[in-house]
């Protein structure tokens, strides 16, 4: 029975130690399973993005699209006229009007009888009868789902095409995507790659469009309100010429997609300035070709996220290529390129939450906490070697298998070590010591009873079992809701609470009591405890 | 005989339960004060829960005898367009580098800020404006914390949601281990000793942040922890060699008996905890602060409300009972 225990204590001492390997080493075994410990980005630096994706955007997309084609074609078939179909306010249901309830109600029987992915409900608008199509809950469910993918998907590659080390990118509550970036990398360039929607289109200037230096100036005609399907659009400002900046109105509906681009490339102007050069697929540009050809003279602007970067005139029929220009420096050209060449996200998204540490600070970090880490840990050896004499060394020993076990637990499970986390472990000495406490200052009572020092390492130990495993019971269950809810570094340091108390209670319970029960064999009536 | 070094010496006779009496009423006002605190004066959410900006920059080479003062001053002299008043400056201390930290706070000041200038932006747009004050190259951002108002409501909800599912969740454990009359005591000793942490964070105005709430629980686990030590050995004495004895006698004994377990493990966690305190750095200075503080308030809350709980939870059923007797 003793020597099972002994087995299996050295089994667990020569794992812990061996996970810890590559993390002492410094190396990476390819044949053995456990990683380096990873540093979270407060201590190795690095950066933290929370992009909140507007997936709702998604939904009234797909509703607009349906309302705008589907639905007029259907009921064109059916020969069953409509006047008008938007989106509501509430961006869940297709309001669809109609000239008089005749019309409505055959509409409504072919809808409910055909769309079975809407509830379909009468209802009146301003414009007079009307139906209201709700869209199911499972289908709005999966636009959003599909959406928030599509998004990651598209980050997934321009951080590829940047070129960071060991980017995490996952999604989180169903309209959340995080993003990782370890190491030193340049918060704003990052946040502009990322963070940019990267919708390219074109539109003419035709009708009633045209440009000016003030949106007053621009509105004016209309009462200071945009026409019906327009709408002002800023001109990216451009350091070389004064006459390009202001606004101008244009068209909501592009005339022209990015979604034909193949290739985007860093390229250099006339005068040398950056700027990036596009190249449209095969449709793409039989359809530019078109467009362009029959609008020589006419000016196309070129929009981005609707910013205008240039509008040039057209000159001549132009198929393929195309280029953009503004005041780029070359690192902007460079990933705008990325940015159009990774694709555009399906809807925008917005930087909800940033954090950035620098080089400076997670060195600090680390410094501060290996140092607080030792210090701490090496006044409570001290102290337990002074207060239980023997004993207290085998206490000590078993804190410092608790902290390899700690840690190599943390490597084989690939989790993160946060500064938080450092305090996590230099709690879980903490609670390591508590559990010994408790057990020495039981035996010391049965000790003082009289009893032989087996027989007290024995009721000492059986004793302080049930205290120890409901102390600890506790300590986990507060760790399991830090881990479930906190965010980041917290996260972290729920982590390392729940392997240290785990560690802890095998520590106190198995290690120390082989020691114990051997010192207490050998000792004929005294324990140095 | 054996011979141990002793913090408490043997035979240790205070009457805890005695003095209950005055120091329930005295902790009990500490707590209503902390509460009241709470809901009038409020706390000082960091960033992470009311959103906002926060940068610390480090100020180099030819920038590097920058004070705070001019840090004020150049904060004061922002331009107009970013529609960033009254930026807290602070001093942020890494030895050897001459740091400070940026601050905006509140969500509603951060949605007003930047003008055309998106929130994400803001961090950018300072940094270009100290680079051309000081000069590129001699400013360098050692970290940045931006939370937007949205994330920062998720992550208040997740806060109290993590505290309050934590002390739920140890009641349950105990009134599963024990009984009520001990679960009830147990947690309210606890949520005691987080309502007066949390008070001292609302009275001395530190900012509550996710470190914050990580602290708060690390005390809630460590205050039930010392806590059940001590209704353990109450329990078995009560079953065992103290059964004939009246409760308060036999609570004073099991207490007097883990008087030195009690001491002994807040004092070397207490070690440790120090040992953060004035060697961890800002990042772990709130966090220690709290534990330090925690441990106390956790230490003597497990003798003076727990205990005195249970007494009086257990007095009264015991007059119900002799009550039901009677009446039968």
């Amino acid at each position: 029975m003793k020597d099972t225990k002994i087995l299996i204590i050295v089994v667990v001492a020569v794992i812990s130690g061996l996970l810890l390997i590559p993390t002492i080493t410094g190396k990476e075994v390819s044949w053995f399973p456990s990683h380096k410990i990873n540093l979270g980005l407060d201590l190795r630096g690095g950066m933290q993005i929370v992009l909140q994706v507007e997936v709702d955007k998604a939904v009234r997309d797909e509703l607009g699209r349906i309302g705008q084609q589907e639905l007029p074609d259907k009921l064109k078939e059916e020969s069953v006229t409509l006047k008008k179909a938007y989106v509501s306010d509430t961006a869940d249901k297709l309001i669809v009007e109609f000239n008089d309830e005749n019309d409505r109600n055959k509409a409504r029987t072919i809808l409910e009888a055909q769309w079975k992915q809407f509830t379909i409900e009468d209802t009146r608008s301003a414009g007079g009868p009307a139906l209201a199509l709700g869209m199911q809950k499972e289908v709005i469910a999966g636009i959003r789902e599909n959406a928030l993918k599509q998004a990651r998907q598209m980050i997934d590659n321009r951080i590829n095409e940047f070129g960071v080390a060991e980017p995490e990118i996952y999604t989180s509550g169903g309209e959340q995507i995080i993003v990782r970036l370890p190491g030193v990398v340049d918060p704003g360039r990052a946040k502009q790659l990322i963070g940019r929607t990267a919708v390219l289109e074109f539109k003419l200037l035709t009708d009633k469009a045209i440009c000016g230096p003030t949106k007053d100036e621009l509105l004016r005609p209309y009462g200071g309100q945009p026409p019906e399907g327009y709408a002002t659009y800023a001109r990216v400002a451009k350091k070389s010429s004064s006459d390009e900046s202001g606004y101008c109105l244009l068209r909501k509906t592009p005339d022209f997609a990015g979604s034909y681009l193949t290739d985007a490339r860093m390229g250099f102007g006339q005068y040398q300035e950056p700027e990036v050069e596009f190249q449209f697929n095969q449709e793409g540009a039989r359809k530019f070709g078109e467009l362009t050809g029959a609008n020589i003279g006419k000016q196309l602007a070129i929009v981005l996220d609707n910013q205008i970067y240039s509008a040039p005139v057209i000159n001549s029929r132009i198929s393929s290529r195309g280029q953009i220009t503004g005041s780029f420096t070359p690192e902007d050209a460079q990933d705008l390129a990325i940015v159009l060449r990774a694709g555009a996200l399906p809807v925008p998204v917005r930087i909800e939450e940033e954090r950035t540490v620098g080089a400076t600070l997670g060195e600090d970090s680390i410094h501060r906490g290996t140092v607080s880490f030792i210090v701490g840990g090496l006044a409570v050896v001290f102290f337990m070697a002074l207060y239980y004499r023997t004993i207290g060394f085998s206490a000590n020993l078993a804190l410092v298998l608790n902290v390899a076990m700690v840690l190599g637990g943390m490597a084989a499970l690939g989790a993160t070590l946060t500064m938080p986390g450092i305090a996590g472990i230099i709690l879980t000495v903490g609670m390591a010591v508590d559990a010994n406490v408790i057990i020495n200052e039981r035996v010391r009572e049965e000790l003082r009873l009289g009893k032989s020092p087996p027989a007290a390492v024995r009721v000492g130990y059986d004793r302080a079992l049930w205290t120890i495993l409901d102390s600890h019971a506790t300590g986990l269950i507060a760790a399991a809701f830090l881990y479930e809810f906190g965010t980041g570094p917290v996260k972290g340091f729920g982590v390392t609470l729940i392997i240290g108390l785990i560690s802890s209670v095998f520590t106190a319970i198995v290690i120390t009591r082989v020691i114990a029960d051997r010192l207490a064999a050998r000792s004929r009536d005294t324990l140095s405890i | 005989m054996h011979k141990f070094r002793e913090i408490i010496p043997q035979g240790t006779k205070i009457d805890f339960m005695g003095h209950a009496k005055y120091v329930v009423p005295f902790t009990v006002t500490l707590a209503i004060i902390s509460l009241v605190w709470m809901f009038t004066k409020g706390f000082n959410w960091g960033i992470d829960f009311a959103g906002g900006l926060e940068m610390r920059v480090e100020f180099k080479g030819a920038a590097q005898n920058v004070k705070i003062a001019d840090v004020r001053k150049a904060m004061d002299e922002l331009p107009k367009a970013l529609n960033l008043q009254d930026l807290e400056v602070n001093d942020f201390v890494i030895p050897g580098k001459n740091v400070y930290a940026i601050k905006a706070k509140g969500e509603e000041r951060v949605a007003r800020a930047g003008g055309d200038v998106a929130l994400h932006d803001l961090s950018s747009k300072l940094l270009e404006y100290l680079e051309g004050r000081y000069g590129k190259g001699n400013v360098e951002i050692v970290s940045t914390d931006m939370v937007g108002p949205r994330v920062g409501h998720t992550l208040r909800k997740a806060g109290i949601l993590a505290v309050v599912g934590a002390l739920g969740g140890i009641l349950v454990y105990i009134g599963f281990r024990f009984d009520f009359k001990y679960g009830q005591g147990a947690v309210i000793a606890t949520a005691h000793d987080v309502i007066i942490t949390a008070g001292l964070f609302a009275i001395l105005q530190r900012e509550i942040n996710l470190t914050a709430v990580a602290a708060l629980l690390t005390i809630a686990g460590y205050s039930t922890n010392d806590t059940i030590v001590i209704f353990d050995r109450i329990r078995e004495g009560r079953r065992g060699k103290y059964r004939t004895l009246p409760l308060r006698e036999a609570i004073n004994k099991s207490i007097n008996e883990t008087l030195s377990r009690t001491i002994l493990t807040s004092g070397v966690t207490m070690l440790a905890v120090l040992a953060m305190l004035f060697l961890g750095g800002e990042t772990l200075f709130d966090f220690s602060l709290a534990m330090t503080f925690g441990i106390i308030i956790g230490t003597y809350s497990s003798i003076f409300i727990a205990s005195p709980l249970y007494v009086w939870a257990d007095e009264l059923f015991a007059s119900r009972r002799k009550a039901r007797r009677a009446a039968r």
